[in-house]
């Protein structure tokens, strides 16, 4: 056996050494590109209003505009008052809300609609239904039966989120291979534990790219659903300060929603790779 | 037979099976097992050698319960089997383990989701000479490693049976060797009764008390040969002249079953199985092997 195991060692350290090296090739170049991807957005930009190419003769530069971030970020009021903190903290807190309680249904119900055919002959039909209704095109309905704006604004996004999430769950049962479920049932699991330890952990992969898709649709309907109901939150900022004429706010507002979408996606990818570790040198993001 | 052992080897019988796919239309179905009977002793270990296409699998899968038999039955010490059980054991030609759970996890599952101890697990690591591999995911396993590691979780279950369908086929031959006698030591030590199913003629006889020879298409027993070889049994058991002269005999019977529709066409027997036992899927393995000791 000693014989096996200095043979497996030594499998084990090339195979280490092999991947800190395609990672160091890796990491240099990956940053390096990530910079020149978001400077070449301020160059164009820059250049566009420069030349005055269309309208953007009279859009603000990226220089006018970083001057404009900054005394937002020290806490100079957007448009018609409050902070960008604070209309930042009320779109976050609706995306957050919204696809939680998304993720908290549609997994449940996927995992039902994938596994039993006469919950999915029963349940997905209205759903397939209300699957093409854009989320916006509730708003009014929204506005009416929800007591408050607030609350609207959650559901909206849990629309968007919602689809995704259930979409991307029943297929990702489906394609569960049999030979999985054999194996556990042949070492004396019964339904719950093969749902439990085979089904959901196999769909994962899939329900992390629902529910990435999900997060990424409810910033788009937070923002839509923000323009029409006002209040507060970046969607009504940009809104508001387009009506003012205020191009600074109506980019300062965009910055923002791109600064945040960007980041619940890498904090979801980081989440993912902490709940599934074996997943790891997988692709990331919604082509896993 | 080790004393202290909780689980004692099951009795297999076989009895009438027949499988059958496809269609309804008596043409377009595809009989895999016809009309099989064997009957395998508790504590036996039982190849069964037979060409691709044979039905070997399926049988296999109906001792597994995974497929339901088109008629006939399989009994185990009386009792028909309806669908799997933990106390018969599976392993299969791909490794089967759990990707998404590590090495330990996987060895344990079958004790965990049991109810039962899993305080053996670390044992059954050691001696499969994974301990270091114990927090790995299974894509991190070489293909011998993936399959001691498979074996070690059909062991922990402490299985009455051990169902294997050409676990080793996928190995490069050296590690393919090794895994066998492995193989071997492992179940002296439980009281299982072994049905392992393979086309590799050397494997067939290391491995067994009795090799079960089919014939395709339809499926089933060709001959039966006991296998006079003494345990514990290792790498020189090869070159025995016991050996030697079995798998003689087995290259003959499997040519001219294999053999059979391509003598017919050619006019004459080929003399090699590297010739004649190529049914043309590509598993070349056997007949490499098996062409070697050929006359």
């Amino acid at each position: 056996m000693s014989g096996a195991a200095t043979v497996a060692r030594v499998r084990r350290s090339a195979a280490t050494g092999a991947t800190t090296f395609a990672r160091r090739l890796e990491a240099v170049p990956r940053s390096a590109r990530r910079a020149v991807s978001v400077l070449a957005v301020f160059a164009i930009w820059w250049a566009l209003v420069r030349f005055g190419v269309a309208g953007f003769a009279f859009f603000v530069s990226p220089v006018e505009t970083a001057a404009a971030v900054a005394a937002h970020l020290t806490g100079e009021p957007v448009a018609d008052g409050g902070t960008i903190y604070l209309h930042a903290a009320y779109t976050t807190a609706r995306v957050l809300a919204g696809v939680a309680v998304a993720v908290t249904v549609a997994i449940p119900l996927g995992l039902v609609i994938g596994t039993q055919r006469r919950w999915e002959r029963f349940l997905l039909p209205a759903l397939e239904f209300l699957r093409p209704i854009p989320p916006i095109a509730w708003v009014p309905l929204v506005l009416v039966i929800f007591p408050t704006v607030r609350l609207g604004v959650v559901f909206v996004v849990f629309l968007g989120a919602f689809f995704p999430v259930l979409v991307n769950t029943v297929n990702g049962v489906r394609s569960v291979d049999d030979e999985y479920r054999r194996a556990a049932a042949s070492l004396g699991a019964g339904d719950r534990e093969v749902l439990r330890h085979v089904v959901l952990p196999s769909a994962l992969p899939a329900i992390f790219t629902g529910v990435t898709i999900g997060v990424g649709l409810g910033w788009v309907t937070v923002i839509a659903a923000e323009m029409i109901t006002g209040e507060y939150g970046l969607g009504h900022v940009v809104f508001q300060a387009y009506r003012l004429i205020d191009v600074e706010s109506v980019v300062v507002g965009m910055i923002a929603v791109g600064f945040l979408g960007a980041a619940s996606t890498a904090l979801l990818s980081a989440a993912v790779e902490r709940a599934a570790p074996w997943l790891e040198g997988a692709p990331t993001g919604v082509t896993r | 037979m080790s004393p202290g052992r909780e689980s004692s080897g099951g009795r297999i019988a076989i009895e009438g099976l027949t499988k059958t796919y496809g269609g309804e239309a008596d043409d377009e179905r595809v009989v895999a097992v016809d009309d099989l009977d064997l009957e395998i002793e508790p504590g036996e270990f039982v190849t069964v050698l037979g060409p691709s296409g044979c039905g070997k699998s399926t049988l296999l899968d109906c001792v597994a319960g995974h497929v339901e038999p088109t008629e006939g039955r399989v009994t185990v010490d009386g009792d028909p089997v309806t669908g799997p059980d933990p106390s018969r054991g599976v392993v299969f030609q791909e490794n089967r383990l759990f990707p998404w759970k590590t090495v330990r996890e996987n060895v344990a599952f079958g004790p965990s989701v049991r109810g039962r101890s899993t305080d053996r697990v670390p044992e059954l690591l050691e001696r499969m000479g994974l301990s270091s591999f114990a927090d790995s995911y299974p894509s991190d396993l070489s293909g011998g490693m993936a399959q001691r590691a498979e074996l070690a979780r059909l062991l922990a279950n402490e299985p009455s049976i051990m169902l294997m369908d050409e676990p080793f086929s996928a190995l490069d031959a050296m590690t393919k060797q090794r895994m066998q006698v492995e193989l071997l030591s492992a179940w002296r030590e439980t009281d299982a009764t072994a049905l392992f199913v393979t086309h590799d003629v050397e494997e067939a006889i290391l491995l067994a008390d009795r090799v079960v020879v089919m014939t395709a298409r339809p499926g089933t027993v060709k001959t039966v040969v006991d296998v006079p070889l003494e345990r514990p049994r290792g790498h020189d058991a090869r070159t025995t002249e016991a050996f030697t002269d079995l798998k003689r005999r087995l290259l003959a019977s499997i040519h001219d079953e294999a053999g059979s529709e391509f003598a017919a066409e050619a006019g004459a027997r080929p003399a090699t199985l590297a010739d004649g036992g190529d049914d043309g899927d590509g598993d070349d393995a056997a007949d490499s092997s098996g062409g070697g000791g050929s006359p």
